[in-house]
């Protein structure tokens, strides 16, 4: 069994009729993803106890779901779609639970900064604007972060764990850096804009 | 009031590739003309460019040193509740409701539980993290699959003089490379360290604003690729 791959016991497992169907197939396919999968939680979570909890969720979907994986496409592949669904179900279902709405909120660890020319940007421009710069001044990890952070609602220490990041401040002292530069462009920007004929 | 604009302006948009289409993209399990498309979108969309990095950290995740206690609990824990997930599965509406594990699932759990204490004896019996002896191809690249590098990444205010990476276990050389955007080869070197210097004429090609890519490979003792890190991107920022 440990020399199949994980399509191949995935497709064995198929093979049986439903009634038949060998559980232990599917326990060595699991097993072999069960660090992957609660490390990814523990990042995501930054508790043991919900990562394990997270984690359980994650195989219990998979298990209810194996028969929709398309063979064309790798295991791990699948699994991290789950797991990332199962992440956004639960932080939407904390958001829905007052208690814990600052715990799930954004704000919670948001670096603050003077960033008056970007803080006046007019709502309508924005998303154009904002993108265009983005892509123009900040380096790509500047970037990841902030779409991860603002258009993904991740927190800081997720995005600091799941992208791996070594740096002292983490994804902190990207964004602090990334909104310096992004509020110094937009200033250029406006600049360019109001002298333009 | 910022926080809010950057929301707006950086949360996905509708045509955003959903997250299943995208993972077949990156499988290369999309029909070419799919591909393009996608391709097409991802290139100038960085919230689906962020995705792809979180699943591409997924794929190729190893546990971290300080994360080894919290995953050891958690996949014991894991394997002490088996019974559980695969009941909560047939509460989401499976067919196995009826498979014939029904009638022997105390025997299930209990054996679940002799599985979960073995499988702890081998994977926590010494210091260093061990692996079942019945492991798969998946849990060997949980060990093995990716170098992390150190430097350098993004913008850099000198060109950088050498190349850095975290050391993978049972790696005998690392293969270097350094190239254009378009993956054309700068220069490659291989070394047993785990850094290597930039000869000179290699720092000259480093200049302002033009940004560069590298990777490393780690080959293992039958002279086989057994690691590599991310294609990692890095240039001198504009001046």
């Amino acid at each position: 069994m440990d020399v199949l791959s994980d399509e191949q016991l995935i497709a064995q497992y198929r093979l049986a009729p439903a009634a038949e169907r060998s559980r232990p197939l599917v326990e060595e396919l699991f097993r072999r993803h069960q660090s992957r999968v609660v490390a990814w939680c523990y990042r995501l979570t930054g508790d043991r106890t919900q990562a394990a909890d997270l984690a359980q969720e994650v195989f219990a979907k998979a298990y209810a779901s194996l028969d929709a994986f398309r063979s064309d496409s790798k295991f791990t592949t699948w699994l991290y779609v789950i797991t990332r669904n199962r992440w956004r179900d639960e932080l939407r279902a904390r958001r829905a639970r007052p208690r814990e709405t600052s715990e799930a909120s954004i704000d919670e660890v948001e670096p603050t900064g003077e960033n008056e020319a970007l803080a006046a940007l007019e709502a309508r421009d924005a998303r154009a604007i904002v993108r265009r710069l983005m892509a123009d001044v900040l380096d790509e990890t500047e970037q990841r972060v902030m779409t991860l952070h603002y258009g993904h609602e991740m927190r800081l220490d997720a995005i600091t764990a799941t992208l791996g990041l070594t740096n002292a401040s983490g994804a902190k002292a990207y964004i602090v850096s990334a909104k310096r530069k992004l509020n110094a462009a937009v200033k250029r920007w406006k600049k360019n804009s109001s002298t333009a004929p | 009031m910022e926080k809010e604009l950057l929301h707006g302006a950086l949360k996905p948009g509708p045509d955003c590739v959903p997250i299943d289409e995208l993972g077949r993209y990156a499988d290369g399990a999309l029909a070419p003309q799919e591909r393009a498309s996608v391709a097409a979108h991802v290139e100038a969309c960085a919230n689906c460019q962020a995705e792809l990095a979180l699943l591409r950290a997924f794929t190729g995740a190893t546990v971290r040193d300080g994360e080894r206690d919290a995953v050891r609990n958690g996949v014991t824990r894991l394997r002490q509740r088996e019974s559980e997930i695969f009941a909560d599965a047939r509460h989401e509406g499976s067919a196995r409701t009826k498979g014939p594990f029904r009638a022997i699932r105390p025997a299930l759990s209990l054996a679940a539980v002799l599985l979960a204490v073995v499988g702890s004896f081998y994977l926590f019996k010494s210091d260093a993290p061990r692996l079942p002896s019945n492991v798969g191809r998946e849990t060997e690249a949980m060990r093995s699959l990716t170098v992390s590098v150190r430097t350098p990444v993004g913008d850099q205010v000198e060109a950088p003089e050498r190349f850095e990476w975290q050391p993978v276990s049972g790696a005998v050389r690392y293969h270097v490379a350094l190239m254009e955007v378009d993956r054309r080869e700068l220069w490659a070197i291989d070394t047993s360290d785990t850094s290597v210097t930039l000869p000179a004429a290699v720092r000259r090609q480093i200049v302002p604003s033009k940004t560069l890519l590298w990777q490393v490979k780690a080959v293992g003792a039958a002279d086989a690729p057994i690691a590599e890190s991310g294609v990692e991107r890095f240039r001198l920022a504009p001046r």
